[in-house]
């Protein structure tokens, strides 16, 4: 028993010392989750309520600041400590969200499109089409349609913007695997298309797209954050990176910490993101 | 060759028309586009006459065959907001938005080509250092936090540059340029160094310098034409990502242009400006494709389909 916990220790760290970067990011992110799942928990102010008379305090180490609020306040004296932690919940819940969406939406299209050659052609041009338009253009024209800055049109629209690459990957699965001789061996011992589907094709399916997930959720993190600043993302009232950033432009003359923290937010998440996902899709790539 | 610019023609037109499908339905994705152009506390009576004064009940194939006609006509639909036709709205900005994303071309390509081109060459600390540092401005930060950042440097902190607005002419452009430029560059620079390489080892190459050509000159005649094809493809790829990039790098700098304008008509729930905005993007990407693969085909003489 002893010998085993021993073992495992070894291996872990004989990991981590390969792999200093990745765990690195590894860790921070999972703190990150952690932190944001449990932020209700936390002895954290109020992120959403905040007197005017704290207003634009700088954060506690500096002159002026108070011991109340670590990282300091905004423009509405609440507490920009907390409203970066909630903020972490806001993207986090958002990123991962639209990541599913757009996996689910993604594996369909793909699936379908790799077994029936019409709707593969009509799916593909659908396809071709949204590609050549810029992303952000297509995200505002979307949010506009859907009526404004809301939470569902933000996860709606990151879906819709990333559907493409999971179908495209998934499709050439699809395509190579229909060859293959273990289906030609299931369809000759009987079997019905859907099972064929879903207990052959789809396992396999599933894990590339996992890995294309850690990827694409950074990715997706960075746009609801860009929309949140510019307004046509997650509304003011709900703490996010991106409006918090957009908040603290207004004041970029008075106070800079309203937005560099947020910025050290979304950038470091993202960076480590990125970290993660790249190793692990490279990993993926050699056991492919 | 007129084969191929007649097919491209067609690919165009049918992409321009599904441009205009999408600029309809922003305004009736939601059903009544009555809902969102009114105030929430309108009245029934007053919806019913805006409605019918708008044509809104009419069957969506006849509101949208309106619509297509009424832009062949080049009518773009009025703006709520400024009281012009929408088109003019989104043409008097437009200027502003080439002059910025001129600026970020070139900035870019200055930027990118040497990054490239030395670190294939030469394999030299600071080559790698310039390498990672573009790299990383580029894509791990998203583009608006590294706007902010700087604005707060130069604007706030050291009094050098202005923090918003184009009425200070190459001062006003440097920021929002290098944002822009850093937008596209990592991927330039990828590109680049990847289809360089895999040229510098052809066999011509080692010709010349069996013949005894110096590398610069062998770079320069041989290795970097040839590498130009996929360049032309990714400088056009990049004109999307860059109009894209520059809705965000024009909110943030407060730069008068395109981008700047169709987020904020969306604010004012300005619909046909965002429409105009839409199928101007739309045709300015699609013509820099077709120029694009036209030019390959100039380029390259084996390509002819």
């Amino acid at each position: 028993m002893e010998l085993m916990i021993g073992g495992v220790k070894k291996k872990t760290l004989k990991f981590v010392r390969n792999n200093v970067v990745f765990s690195i990011a590894l860790i921070y992110i999972v703190l990150v989750i952690l932190v944001s799942v449990c932020a209700q928990w936390l002895p954290l102010n109020d992120p959403n309520r905040g007197t005017l008379l704290d207003s634009l305090t700088p954060p506690s180490y500096l002159e002026g600041g108070k011991e109340k609020f670590p990282l300091g306040t905004d423009m509405q004296g609440r507490d920009i400590l907390s409203r970066i932690v909630y903020g972490a919940r806001t993207s986090l819940g958002i990123a991962s969200t639209s990541t599913l969406l757009a996996m689910g939406l993604g594996i369909f299209v793909g699936i379908v499109s790799g077994f029936y050659r019409r709707l593969d052609q009509l799916f593909m041009r659908i396809a071709d089409v949204q590609m050549a338009f810029p992303s952000i253009i297509l995200a505002i024209a979307l949010v506009a349609a859907l009526g404004g800055a809301s939470v569902t049109n933000v996860i709606i629209v990151l879906a819709v913007g990333g559907w493409i690459e999971y179908a495209r990957v998934v499709r050439s699965q699809v395509l190579s695997l229909k060859e293959s001789v273990l289906i030609e061996a299931t369809r000759s011992l009987g079997a019905k298309t859907s099972r064929i589907l879903f207990v052959h094709i789809l396992p396999n399916v599933i894990s590339t797209s996992v890995a294309l997930a850690t990827v694409q959720m950074p990715m997706f993190m960075i746009q609801e954050a860009g929309l949140s600043f510019l307004g046509l993302g997650v509304p003011l009232d709900i703490p996010s990176w991106g409006g918090m950033m957009k908040e603290g432009q207004q004041l970029i003359y008075n106070a800079w910490w309203p937005i560099v923290f947020p910025a050290a937010a979304i950038t470091s998440v993202v960076f480590a993101g990125v970290i993660v996902g790249d190793w692990v899709s490279r990993r993926y790539e050699k056991v492919q | 060759m007129a084969a191929y610019l007649a097919r491209r023609l067609v690919i165009m037109v049918i992409s321009l028309l599904g441009a205009t499908v999408v600029a309809f339905f922003v305004l009736h994705m939601t059903g009544d586009p009555t809902n969102l152009l009114l105030p929430d506390d309108a009245l029934p009576e007053e919806r019913e006459a805006f409605r019918k004064q708008m044509g809104f009940d009419r069957p969506l194939i006849v509101q949208y065959w309106d619509f297509l006609s009424g832009l062949l006509r080049g009518d773009f639909g009025y703006s709520y907001r400024y009281q012009q036709p929408a088109l003019e709205v989104v043409l008097e900005r437009v200027p502003a938005t080439v002059e910025m994303m001129i600026a970020a071309i070139v900035l870019m390509l200055v930027i990118a080509v040497p990054i490239a081109v030395l670190s294939v060459m030469y394999s030299n600390k600071w080559v790698k250092s310039a390498y990672i540092a573009v790299t990383f401005l580029g894509q791990a930060i998203p583009g608006f936090v590294l706007a902010i950042l700087l604005i707060l440097l130069f604007s706030v902190q050291l009094h050098w540059l202005p923090a918003s607005g184009n009425d200070q002419g190459l001062k006003s452009l440097i920021m929002p340029s290098i944002v822009l430029a850093l937008f596209g560059a990592p991927q330039i620079i990828r590109l680049l160094r990847t289809s360089l390489a895999s040229v510098m080892n052809l066999d011509f190459v080692r010709t010349a310098r069996a013949k005894g050509q110096t590398q610069a000159k062998i770079m320069f005649f041989h290795v970097f034409r040839n590498a130009l094809i996929p360049f032309i493809t990714i400088l056009g790829m990049q004109m999307g990502i860059l109009l894209g990039g520059s809705v965000i790098t024009e909110t943030v700098f407060g730069w008068p242009g395109l981008g700047q304008a169709m987020v904020q008509a969306i604010d004012n729930r300005d619909y046909p400006v965002v429409q105009a905005g839409i199928l101007l993007s739309a045709f300015f990407i699609m013509t820099i494709n077709l120029i694009v693969d036209l030019l390959y085909a100039v380029i390259d003489p084996r390509i002819r389909y």
